[in-house]
């Protein structure tokens, strides 16, 4: 296992955004991080990310935290496409997504920093965006501009790279149906590289089509986490977001939730 | 250089790094040329070169020994500041914006040209007290030598203020250079209430700015303090288009983030508040220049940086000139001259830019 976070808590002031959470991720494999809002996913992705550090218990990442990584090593086997897209000054998306290279530079040529720049672009269905600039674009496209700088940063051309992890919060937030599969898609793809990709979602049926395993974290603690099938559960699942929720079966044999609208309240 | 159209969401071609700065560089040699060449007395370029051979030693005296004079001691040193000074305001401009990622910064926004000015004006008024204690020479080292510590010391506050857990936070440094502007302003006002009329003429010129103070005597120290900031500044390229993404973005991309910000505001506050300590307050050029910069070859700080330096250099090395001919043989301060032309350019950009927006 390379990427472990064993009893994290985090504390700010009087609040307790994650308590006791102990989690792995596994190269080759996608997983999920659901739950409701404020339940401490994005708190976890950072601690996994190195951005901060946990006020008790431990992140380790190759058996070294995070924190105590050269900064440039760390960037070259960890992206992290953050919920932010604003990028300032008036970057064409070719030029963001080349940005992700930098800590590349010295190790890889010029002429394979393009190759891999268009590859990015092409897996995040943005190729025809190259040379607008970014500021100009939708919410969406600069949301898949953002994850092809994420995969251009992981891109390697040999395959002798150390084991390396992609993290996506919310990367389907502002995405049109079709492109949330397609990045997920495209995720799916890029970890069978041996990348390992954990990813923060809302939407619970599009983590069961595309995660291997989930963990489900409510107001701070990691209430379940393994398989997918296992683990996304009706019952469970109506209880941490406390919806009404069936699954049906979605003609392929996987399930598929539906949530239901709470009923009117009764005229007074 | 051709302006290339960026219609909004359109595309965007690139100039090549190495011809632009090519053609700025040629541009601030020929400003630094004309700017040896024009004056009261006019020296062509044969008799320049024939002065300069002269002094090397390499031919006899071929030009009159006043015209030489005026080269050597008063134009040449008078542009190697310009040039230098152009350069650091114009860089320093560029790496602000980067930092705070917001295109309307300048180096004043923390704080460096107020506390200059501050302890400026303050030895020009409350001085005499003290500096009779000192000789004639000392005596003309005491503004600029203020007026360094005096930017370097105001930076350093509004830093200081906005570190937080040893993280500098960027919007605070903001707002706090704000509030050290503010209280800058009102030391300055006080001073100027109490000053009496010779005091007053000189603050009031010192405050507009200008190059007369180049000389051989204040040049060796002046230059390197200016220069050697403005030439560190250009090592931070890669890391402020990071920047760009965002401070979080710029860390997952291996950026040390605190690093940088620490590393450019003291080389900022280094570089603009020598260039200041010599030459006063001088506005517009670490705005604007920039800016023209961006628009016409992208914002890559590759090519931003060392080219806003590079046409920094050129602009300032024109104005000053302008300043020098305009009313001769009185001269102009030349921060009139960079507002004068640099304000009504900005509204220009400002205007274009929400046509832009809207179309």
């Amino acid at each position: 296992m390379t990427l472990t976070a064993d009893a994290v808590s985090v504390h700010v002031g009087s609040a307790t955004l994650l308590r006791a959470v102990s989690l792995a991720a596994q190269p080759g494999e996608v997983l999920g991080l659901l739950g409701p809002n404020g339940a401490g996913k994005s708190t976890l992705l950072s601690l996994l990310a190195g951005d901060r550090r946990p006020d008790s218990g431990s992140v380790r990442l190759h058996g070294r935290d995070p924190r105590r990584w050269p900064a440039e090593a760390l960037a070259r086997v960890r992206a992290v496409m953050t919920q932010s897209a604003s990028v300032g000054f008036d970057f064409t998306v070719r030029e963001v997504v080349a940005l992700a290279r930098l800590p590349h530079a010295g190790r890889s040529s010029a002429a394979e920093d393009r190759r891999v720049v268009a590859a990015a672009l092409e897996l995040a269905d943005v190729p025809h965006l190259a040379d607008r600039v970014y500021p100009s674009l939708s919410g969406g496209e600069k949301q898949r501009v953002q994850a092809a700088r994420a995969l251009a940063q992981l891109w390697m051309a040999t395959d002798d790279a150390p084991c390396r992890f992609l993290m996506l919060d919310e990367p389907t937030a502002s995405l049109d149906l079709r492109h949330q599969h397609g990045l997920l898609d495209a995720v799916r793809r890029f970890v069978s590289s041996g990348v390992g990709a954990i990813v923060v979602l809302h939407d619970i049926n599009l983590a069961a089509a595309y995660c291997d395993r989930v963990a489900l974290l409510d107001r701070g603690a990691l209430i379940a986490c393994g398989p997918t099938r296992q683990t996304l559960v009706a019952d469970r699942l109506a209880a941490m977001y406390g919806v009404s929720l069936a699954a049906i079966d979605d003609g392929q044999g996987g399930p598929h939730f539906v949530v239901r609208a709470p009923a009117a309240p009764a005229a007074p | 250089m051709t302006v290339a159209v960026l219609k909004a969401g359109g595309g965007a071609r690139r100039p090549g790094v190495v011809p632009v700065l090519l053609a700025l560089a040629v541009l601030a040699a020929v400003a630094g040329l004309v700017g040896l060449a024009l004056g009261p007395l006019r020296i062509g370029l044969a008799d320049m070169l024939a002065a300069v051979a002269h002094r090397l030693g390499l031919a006899d005296a071929g030009v009159a020994p006043q015209e030489e004079a005026v080269l050597f001691a008063i134009r040449l040193p008078r542009v190697l500041l310009s040039l230098a000074v152009g350069a650091a305001l114009a860089a320093s401009g560029a790496a602000m914006q980067g930092l705070f990622r917001n295109p309307l910064a300048d180096p004043g926004l923390v704080g460096v040209s107020s506390g200059a000015a501050l302890a400026a004006v303050a030895t020009i008024v409350l001085g005499d007290k003290v500096l009779h204690l000192l000789d004639a020479a000392a005596r003309s080292w005491a503004l600029p030598a203020a007026a360094f510590v005096g930017g370097l010391a105001a930076t350093e506050l509004v830093r200081r203020f906005g570190l937080r857990d040893g993280q500098a936070s960027v919007a605070t440094i903001l707002l706090a250079g704000v509030a050290i502007n503010a209280l800058c302003a009102a030391g300055i006002g006080f001073l100027t209430f109490v000053a009496d009329e010779q005091q007053l003429r000189s603050l009031v010129f010192w405050t507009m700015g200008s190059l007369g103070a180049a000389t051989w005597t204040a040049l060796p120290l002046a230059l390197p303090l200016i220069v050697i900031p403005t030439i560190l500044i250009m090592r931070t390229t890669r890391a402020l288009d990071a920047f760009a993404l965002g401070e979080r973005e710029a860390a997952h991309l291996g950026v040390d983030v605190e690093r940088l910000k620490r590393r450019l505001l003291i080389l900022v506050a280094l570089a603009t508040s020598a260039s200041v300590s010599v030459c006063g307050i001088i506005g517009f050029v670490g705005l604007v220049v920039p800016h023209l910069l961006r628009l016409a070859c992208g914002p890559g700080h590759r090519l931003v940086l060392p080219g806003a330096a590079l046409l920094g250099a050129a602009l300032l090395t024109a104005a000053d000139l302008a300043a020098r001919l305009a009313v001769a043989p009185a001269e102009l301060p030349i921060g009139v001259v960079t507002a004068l032309v640099g304000g009504p350019f900005f509204l220009w950009l400002l205007v274009r830019r929400l046509r832009l927006a809207d179309s």
